[in-house]
């Protein structure tokens, strides 16, 4: 048995690098901000760098403080509703921002992103396969 | 030229025979019918102004109503999807699919869908943090 999907966007990533690495632009209102995120399946929300949050020129700490765990203790973030545009694709959806100002990382998980599209990937080939879920 | 059509269709119909007819009519029934379901979708679209985008985060003014419904909620949907029209809840689910497809039932083609935590929840973080 076979099974097949077909994507409306193919997004090309460095295969060499550790994480799978895209370019996406997060954005409130007109004010955009462009950036870096590693996909992250194994992570349950989005979670940003807490400069990007204020670029868009949000109050941080007015957000839905979420408490995120990892493999060496937790940190805070708070939720902000926010578009996140990758490829042509463009999602609307609660992402967090760091508290600490040295969180540095950007991350793509479930709630938020990958609970909104149909995501195939070819790692040999560092091609990421996207489409918007709307069956 | 839609004139001339109708014409051209309706002169074939009188040849044909009745069951040939009849079946003809049947199927520009069906026709009729799917084209006033996709009529009603349109007119369901227009009325909440918006297409099924899901990326119209609205203004500031309703996207801080909403933050705030989220925060005075987390106790009664927390661990819960919610869909939210403006900071109005249409629908609760346990997980999106189920949320947004009772969204789109109500009507509601552009409603925010979102995970609610639990206020003493604690989400998950892959290896990258």
């Amino acid at each position: 048995m076979s099974y097949q999907l077909s994507f409306t966007e193919l997004v090309n990533y460095d295969a060499g690098q550790p994480s799978i690495t895209v370019p996406l632009t997060l954005s409130v209102g007109r004010t955009r901000v462009a950036c870096d995120a590693k996909v992250d399946t194994g992570s349950s929300n989005c979670i940003f760098a807490r400069n990007l949050g204020e670029e868009l020129g949000l109050d941080i700490e007015q957000g839905l403080r979420l408490l995120v765990g990892t493999v060496t203790g937790t940190f805070v973030a708070y939720l902000h509703e926010v578009n996140l545009s990758l490829a042509s694709l463009e999602f609307n959806g609660l992402v967090g921002f760091a508290d600490d100002k040295e969180f540095r990382r950007n991350v793509l998980g479930r709630r938020g992103f990958i609970e909104q599209i149909v995501l195939g990937l070819v790692d040999y080939e560092g091609t990421l396969y996207l489409s918007r879920y709307d069956g | 030229m839609a004139a001339n059509i109708e014409e051209k269709v309706i002169e074939k119909l009188r040849v044909l025979p009745e069951d040939q007819q009849a079946e003809v009519l049947k199927f520009v029934e069906d026709l009729a019918g799917l084209e006033t379901k996709a009529l009603e979708q349109v007119k369901v679209r227009d009325r909440d102004g918006a297409q099924p985008t899901h990326s119209d985060n609205g203004d500031d003014e309703t996207r801080k109503r909403r933050i705030e419904w989220l925060k005075s909620h987390q106790e009664e949907y927390g661990g819960q999807y919610v869909a939210l029209d403006g900071d109005r809840l249409i629908a609760v689910g346990p997980n999106y699919r189920v949320a947004r497809e009772k969204a789109l039932a109500a009507g509601k083609t552009s409603a925010f869908v979102t995970y609610l935590s639990k206020p003493d929840e604690k989400a998950e973080m892959g290896g990258w943090v």
